[in-house]
């Protein structure tokens, strides 16, 4: 697709933003992990697993809606907490193995909150270490791994960013968290212990959002849900689409879209909101 | 020069002590008391209790200081691991802005950047290099401090040195025969690293974050040490090839 034609097409599908994806304190919920749901629409048997965390990502309940008609749901709480002694950590750990036993998929969608600071900071980089270790250990096959198109935004606006250009990040906690996350997932995809499917999702757009206000790198709840789920299905595929480690730009499509959609779309079959 | 040093009672600080007592007015740190014999060695050099998982420590300690060497390091402990190696990169960094400190030394194993992926497979590796610590506790935990100092020299004016080392030995212990990993220093070396590292002008340096492989002259060339050798002016002294020879 030519560069004009994408353009045309985000002319066509204008979306709103204004919320950034996440904001709920990551911190406000942390326990030892507890199954928290489980759900089938069918033979569990046939089913795989698949578990989200944390339950109150912004994205959760979307994507859990969006994955529940094929997969078995496992809500769980992140067990990794900044002020937690060692026996607790411990316990959280074999809580969360035990959580995990049998889970085909975890889709992890940390949320930094800037006011915990470097509490915050600790618990998506140690979080992420330690859930991926737990994860590997229990041959979870496949982690979608939410991150954020901020580490993009250093780029001018006159390049159209896609995922050959470097992430960065600035010193704000939320953006070097999760900048830190992800340079955690990359390396259990490079030393092949699972897979990791990195989705980069723009700001998610609240539900008054007008298509006026659409921001340069709004998303909308179905569309990062849509997502996911893509991404869980095609990691799954067999013979494999996808290397041990793969990123994705996920955004709306409208005339002011900073990031370039067209991997998704082209290798998940992934589609933006048609508006 | 007034030198804070953290985690300076391991093994490297009193090495980096006697190295740098000389010519500069050291702040001497760490959770665990000084050895004696740099206590009385050095009696007018500053001792203080600091752990560096503690911002508000960091900050007292800091007060006044020209530069900060972060010597600080947990291998094993799963969580003090990240809450020194990583959070507590993130404290030196703050303070260094807070005080307007420009310079900054920050150390780590060589796996911080050259992890597995390359010493399994290649030669000639230079700390320039995207850094693939893999997934041992110790190397991505530094190395993820590694990425807040860079983030911070990025945005700040502070001039970071990454000194990075592996395996350090005394004299008496290069004998032959004996091997190990090809990224071996003699203690005395590392700590002239220190001081070279204090002392080079910034302008001498291509950015405000550079990564130094510091070992001495071994015969694998699995590893490269020119870039330290070309931008400190790093000469080993102490022959460390001997390991590798007939015993």
């Amino acid at each position: 697709m030519t560069s004009s034609s994408r353009i045309q097409r985000r002319a066509f599908l204008g979306r709103a933003g204004g919320v950034v994806a996440g904001g709920a304190a990551m911190g406000a919920r942390l326990a030892v992990p507890v199954a928290t749901a489980e759900e089938s629409a069918g033979p569990a048997a046939t089913r795989k697993s698949v578990a989200i965390i944390p339950p109150v990502a912004a994205v959760a309940q979307p994507v859990r809606e969006a994955l529940a008609a094929s997969y078995q749901i496992r809500m769980l709480d992140p067990f990794v907490r900044f002020d937690q002694s060692l026996e607790e950590w411990a316990a959280g750990r074999r809580a969360m193995g035990d959580s995990l036993r049998g889970c085909d998929a975890i889709v992890y969608a940390p949320e930094p909150a800037p006011d915990r600071d470097e509490a915050s900071l600790d618990e998506l980089t140690r979080g992420t270490y330690d859930l991926l270790n737990v994860a590997a250990s229990q041959k979870v096959q496949l982690v979608v791994f939410l991150s954020t198109l901020e580490l993009m935004a250093d780029y001018p606006k006159e390049f159209e960013v896609d995922e050959g250009f470097m992430p960065t990040t600035d010193t704000s906690v939320r953006r070097m968290s999760l900048y830190l996350a992800e340079f955690a997932c990359r390396e259990f995809a490079r030393e092949g212990k699972l897979r990791c499917i990195t989705l980069r999702i723009g700001q998610l757009a609240n539900a008054s959002a007008t298509p006026a206000s659409a921001g340069p790198l709004s998303v909308s709840p179905g569309e990062v849900a849509r997502a996911v789920k893509a991404a869980v299905d095609v990691g799954f595929s067999q013979p494999s689409r996808l290397a041990n480690w793969e990123i994705f730009h996920i955004q709306s499509s409208h005339s002011q879209a900073r990031s370039s959609t067209e991997k998704a779309i082209l290798q998940l079959g992934w589609k933006p909101d048609q508006d | 020069m007034k030198v804070l040093i953290l985690g300076a009672n391991g093994y490297m600080g009193p090495h980096v002590v006697r190295k740098l007592a000389p010519a500069h007015q050291l702040r001497i740190t760490d959770i665990r008391p000084a050895p004696e014999e740099i206590v009385n060695e050095f009696p007018k050099q500053e001792f203080m209790d600091v752990d560096v998982t503690s911002v508000e420590q960091v900050r007292s300690a800091a007060r006044g200081m020209d530069a900060i060497i972060n010597l600080s390091v947990v291998r094993q402990d799963p969580i003090l691991a990240f809450h020194v190696n990583t959070l507590g990169c993130l404290h030196v960094m703050r303070t260094a802005v807070e005080f307007g400190i420009r310079r900054v030394i920050n150390t780590g194993p060589h796996f911080a950047v050259a992890g597995p992926s390359y010493e399994q497979m290649d030669y000639r590796i230079s700390p320039d290099i995207p850094p693939h610590p893999g997934i041992g506790l110790y190397p991505l935990s530094k190395s993820l401090g590694q990425e807040i100092c860079r983030t911070y020299a990025n945005q700040h004016d502070i001039q970071v040195l990454e000194l990075l080392f592996y395996s350090l030995r005394d004299r008496h212990e290069l004998e032959p025969g004996t091997g190990g990993v090809p990224f071996l220093i003699e203690w005395e070396d590392a700590a002239e690293a220190f001081r070279l590292a204090l002392e080079v002008d910034s302008k001498e340096l291509p950015s405000r974050c550079e990564v130094f492989f510091v070992f001495g002259d071994i015969p694998q060339m699995k590893f490269s040490n020119k870039k330290a050798k070309e931008l400190l002016g790093f000469k080993p002294r102490q022959d460390v090839s001997a390991p590798w020879k007939r015993g």
